[in-house]
């Protein structure tokens, strides 16, 4: 406010005292215009590669939103992140009790299970003994088979595999067998990538792409010439090239596919297992959903990779402001929505929060 | 035998060694994880420093907290070396350790990674060696701090080699310029993590980056101005959250949860759902707004500086504040988040209030106090918020919603602090010795008093026999008390006194608490050892301002012939146990629930009438000055009858070692004039004095001496000592 008044009186004076000079006039001028100016900042969320773009007048109010991000990702990293023994998650998993959870941590596994609910298991953070096993049968040993572990011990692990099981409370969050274990990587990123935004819409910034881990990727607003964002969708086939490229305004983009971590060179045993069968889901090449929140964008794209064609469109009826990108196993690609429409681009006001 | 001996130890090795066999390797496995504190000597030999730390000409020894080892170019220090391993101790895939060098510069760049140690399954991830060390190389030039680049020529810059995003894509269609890539999630998660917050922990503790928290400004706790609720809350002191029923279901309708139960289903939209309130009372111009003054400065006594006071109040049909064991009350919806932080409030400290003092505060139903310790837990010159976390039911299910709170202190309440905070001492760090000598002359006086008041238990005997010298001091003594020490530096010990000392025994003791009272410390110190020696009456019957008060003002109503009422001894006896229900009710109370404990401190007038000098509401007035009454025409009502004070100390000196007030034989026996004589019915008929209700006023030793009046001695001065002998 007084900055304004202060170059509007700055300007007048100019006026008065004429052509004081052109270099003066121009620099006065220019910063009168305060020209939106594209920052970037990058570092890593949850472990891995975080990317946020914003548009700002000024570089210092830029550099100070995205220091809120960034101790936002490090506080969130202190409850969600699996490889840090000190987060809660790993608490919770090593302990089976987690007195005291954070508000975060509540949202989230209660965000999961209506998740899980909606998608009839498909969806299950409760997977964490599968990772276990399979991790250690494809890493721990020099020579793996690799038709991957025993039919027997994936069903020892599968006894461990169930959401219902696991009691949330705001004074205490339990898990009800010993060894049962929970992971957030399938909907946290998403989380965090909601706060960041939050906290930047917050901050008075309107134009932001926020990038983190890679496959979560949210927007606000659009470049200053009107263009979206946009964002290019890799080909699960031919990870070099793009499948498509789509635009993104308000809204939030997620992929999830088998390719993204593998266990084996053939990439039939990767990351995204289901919680039913205790294999690997391989219905699927990959998922891209649209959604108004990262959150529900990161764990629809999980749920909707694994579950079956019936599930995954009832599944998409209960989220009207959603839609979903699936890549069929021979390259086919099929749009998914509860209201139809293109899945080119989305454009929802998002609420204030 | 012998040789039978060796053979089977012999066979025994042997198969004890076959059986180790297969097991060995673990072991040697288990043995290769390196130990912590260690690798950055281990690994960085002359080879490797010029990848780790480009242009470094020399390396310090791998010291301090976390380990690192400085690096050093022209003699002047370059920036650090340090092993992820020695930090983090991530792990990779297989669950055993990654070791990574990572050098970093004074700037808070990356300058060089180098993968010293892993046991990745490379061949099963499809990378090679190199494509593992490739990866790294990605991380130099990272910058730690969150500096922020211009990004001239958007699509081509972001996909650049350098950036995390994506490879450019050469053979893709001609759109391909894109902002970000979407894809599948990649798990390169573990080495990332070492390494960057690797670097920002090592940053930090060698000051690169600034910690968080280091400011230059402090809480002022000493500037107040008088300022009502509204005025606080236009400032931005008192923050307000206020939200409807259809605030709250609208929340959980945005989360995919329509259908969610909280509070009271019919509720309409417009209905209240919580009106909540947060402010840090740690600044005097706040705090004693809200608190008041004496309880102000009840609960910062003893703090440092860093430590904070925030108060949550709240209306609504929302219930913030749990019953819990203990004398605090659990707040488990609320937390607070400042930068990286999540403060979680845990039960030990809160504290529920009964009332604030705030001049038109709206309408709360509930109110608590939450303490934090240091700058660590809170830093309230910095930005934070407080999250209220609504619990509801979808069915069975839990579902949360969560409302933020922004807080930021006006910068009004801030001082610099440059100049030392007062003479830290210890962990708490508090000013105790700063306070003491600002009352010293106080402190001197009371010394006084209390030495003088020790003479007078020490020689009552000597002072008995002066029946005016006796009533002279008394009556001076009791009028300094209730002046200067009740009414003046308003030093009178209560119940919650009590209860308070008995509650920081039982969970954090601090002396600095304790210290910072002077007066009360004394008077506390003073009635402890007066209690061992003598009882209750050290403290009741002299150093109680409102003892006092009754009885001086019982002395005049006697002077003005006001009639007494005699309690008949049988009744009376019953009545003194009402104290020490009180007091027992009250202790018992304030461990199940201080808050009820507090409401029921309201039973002693001491607020009203000595502290606050009757300036205060009309029903507590009403209350001091209805008890004062009855003390006209009851010596001391109060104290023998409702105090629970004075029935806790009556307790707690039960067993005190001396009794020297004087008997005779006759006493009881053929004499009963001192039970007429003690104004507090203290003497039994049996002629025994119940030390639990003596005040030590002395009237009776005063008469005991008394040639004139105490029937033994004028028996036996007028020859009658053989009749006194006789027994019934």
């Amino acid at each position: 406010m007084s900055e304004t008044v202060r170059q509007i009186s700055r300007r007048r004076a100019l006026v008065m005292l004429g052509m004081a000079g052109g270099a003066a006039f121009l620099c006065a001028g220019d910063r009168a215009r305060r020209p939106l100016r594209l920052y970037r900042w990058e570092g890593t969320s949850l472990g891995s590669p975080a990317r946020v773009l914003l548009y700002h007048t000024d570089r210092e109010a830029a550099a100070q939103a995205i220091g809120r991000c960034v101790a936002e990702i490090e506080r969130l990293e202190r409850s969600f992140a699996l490889y840090r023994e000190d987060s809660e998650i790993a608490r919770l998993n090593r302990e089976g009790r987690l007195a005291a959870p954070s508000q975060d941590l509540l949202l989230l596994l209660s965000r999961s299970a209506q998740l899980s609910g909606l998608s009839e298991g498909a969806f299950d953070i409760t997977v964490q003994p599968l990772w276990t096993l399979y991790a250690r049968h494809f890493f721990a040993m020099a020579m793996p088979p690799a038709e991957g572990p025993s039919r027997r011990a994936i069903d020892d692990a599968l006894k461990l595999v169930s959401w219902r099981d696991m009691e949330i409370g705001t004074r205490l969050v339990r898990l009800a067998r010993p060894g049962m274990g929970v992971t957030l990587n399938g909907i946290a990123q998403g989380y965090v990538t909601d706060r960041v935004t939050e906290i930047l819409r917050g901050q008075g910034c309107e134009r932001v792409l926020a990038d983190l881990g890679r496959s979560e990727i949210e927007a606000m607003g659009a470049h200053p010439d009107g263009l979206a964002w946009r964002i290019g969708l890799v080909d699960p086939r031919r990870p070099e090239a793009f499948a498509r490229v789509l635009d993104l305004r308000d809204g939030a983009l997620c992929t999830s596919g088998g390719y993204g971590t593998i266990f084996e060179p053939s990439g039939r045993h990767h990351h995204l297992f289901d919680p039913k069968r205790g294999v690997s889901a391989n219905r699927l090449l990959a998922v891209s959903v649209l959604a108004p929140s990262a959150t529900v964008a990161d764990g629809l794209s999980t749920a909707l990779y694994v579950a079956s064609p019936e599930r995954a469109r009832a599944l998409i009826a209960s989220f009207p402001a959603v839609r979903a990108l699936i890549t069929h196993r021979d390259g086919e690609m099929e749009e998914l929505s509860a209201a139809g429409g293109d899945f080119d681009s989305i454009v929802k006001p998002k609420s204030k929060v | 035998m012998a040789r039978q001996w060796r053979k089977a130890l012999a066979l025994f090795a042997l198969i004890a060694c076959l059986a180790a066999g297969p097991a060995l390797p673990a072991v040697a496995a288990l043995g290769e994880e390196p130990r912590p504190g260690e690798t950055v000597t281990q690994y960085l030999t002359p080879e490797i420093l010029p990848v780790v730390f480009p242009g470094a000409d020399r390396i310090g020894p791998a010291e301090g907290m976390p380990p690192a080892a400085a690096a050093y170019r022209d003699g002047k220090t370059a920036g650090y070396i340090f092993s992820t391993w020695d930090v983090t101790q991530s792990k990779g895939f297989s669950n055993r350790a990654i070791v990574l060098l990572v050098g970093l510069d004074l700037k808070g760049r990356i300058v060089g990674v180098r993968l010293v140690h892993h046991s990745e399954p490379i061949a099963i991830l499809g990378l090679k060696d190199d494509a593992l060390h490739a990866f790294t190389q990605h991380y130099i030039g990272h910058d730690i701090t969150t500096g922020v680049d211009i990004v001239s020529e958007l699509s081509s810059s972001v996909l650049g080699a350098g950036s995390f995003s994506q490879r450019s894509f050469p053979g893709a269609e001609s759109a391909a310029k894109v902002d970000a890539v979407s894809r599948a999630t990649t798990s390169s998660v573990l080495m990332s993590d070492a390494i960057v917050r690797g670097a920002r922990v090592v940053a930090r503790s060698r000051g690169i980056l600034a910690p968080v928290g280091a400011g230059s400004l402090r809480v002022d706790v000493d500037h107040f101005v008088a300022s009502d609720w509204a005025s606080l809350a236009a400032t931005g002191a008192i923050a307000r959250l206020r939200l409807t029923y259809g605030d709250v279901r609208a929340k959980f309708a945005e989360s995919g949860e329509p259908r969610v139960m909280i509070g009271e289903p019919s509720a309409a939209p417009d209905d209240l759902f919580i009106d909540l309130f947060v402010a840090l009372a740690t600044p005097a111009g706040i705090g004693i707004n809200l608190l008041g003054e004496t309880w102000y400065n009840q609960y910062t006594a003893g703090r440092s500086f860093d430590d904070q006071l925030v108060l949550v109040a709240a209306a609504g049909a929302y219930r913030i504040l749990e019953g819990d064991w203990g004398h605090a009350a659990a707040l488990s919806s609320i937390e607070l988040t400042q930068a990286g932080n999540t403060i979680h409030v845990a039960g030990q400290q809160v504290r529920g209030l009964p009332f604030l003092h705030a001049k038109k505060a709206p309408e709360l139903s509930e109110r608590a106090l939450i303490f934090f310790r240091g700058s660590r837990e809170l830093d309230p010159t910095q930005p934070w918020q407080l999250n209220l976390l609504v619990s509801g039911k979808a069915g069975e299910r839990p579902v949360f919603a969560r409302f933020a709170l922004p807080y930021q202190l006006p910068a009004d309440y801030l001082v610099k602090a440059d100049e030392p905070a007062p003479a830290p001492s210890g962990e708490d760090g508090l000013g105790w010795r700063t306070i003491w000598q600002a009352h010293l002359v106080k402190i001197a006086i009371l010394i006084f008093a209390l030495a003088a008041l020790t003479l007078i238990f020490v020689f009552e005997d000597k002072l008995s026999r002066y029946r005016r010298l006796h009533r002279t001091v008394r009556v001076a003594f009791l009028s300094w008390t209730l002046a200067w020490l009740g009414w003046y530096a308003g030093a009178q010990l209560t119940i919650v006194n009590l209860l308070t000392y008995l509650h920081t025994l039982a969970s954090d003791f601090r002396w600095g608490y304790v210290l910072a009272d002077p007066l009360m410390l004394l008077i506390s110190a003073f009635t402890a050892i007066g209690l061992v020696l003598w009882g209750r009456a050290p403290f009741c019957g002299w150093l109680c301002p409102f003892g006092a008060l009754q009885e001086i003002a019982n002395t005049v109503a006697r002077q003005l012939r006001v009639p007494q009422l005699e309690i008949p001894a049988a009744l009376g006896e019953r009545l003194t146990w009402l104290k020490y229900a009180m007091c027992l009710g009250l202790v018992a109370a304030s461990f199940l629930s201080w808050d009820v404990a507090m409401a029921g401190t309201e039973v002693e007038p001491f607020k009203a009438a000595i502290i606050l000098r009757f300036m205060t509401a009309w029903p507590m007035v009403a209350y001091a000055l209805a008890l004062l009454a009855a003390g006209l025409f009851v010596e001391r009502f109060y104290c023998r009858f409702v105090c629970p004070l004075g029935g806790g100390l009556a307790i707690l000196g039960r067993v005190h070692l001396l009794k020297p007030l004087k008997r005779r034989p006759e006493c009881g026996a053929r004499c009963h004039i001192c039970e007429s004589v003690c104004p507090v019915g203290a003497i039994k008929r049996s002629g025994a004095i119940d030390y639990n209700e003596c005040f030590y006023c002395l009237d009776c030793q005063v008469t005991h001496y008394d040639q004139q009046i105490c029937p033994p001695l004028v028996w036996r001065r007028k020859g009658l000592d053989a009749a006194v002998e006789t027994p019934r």
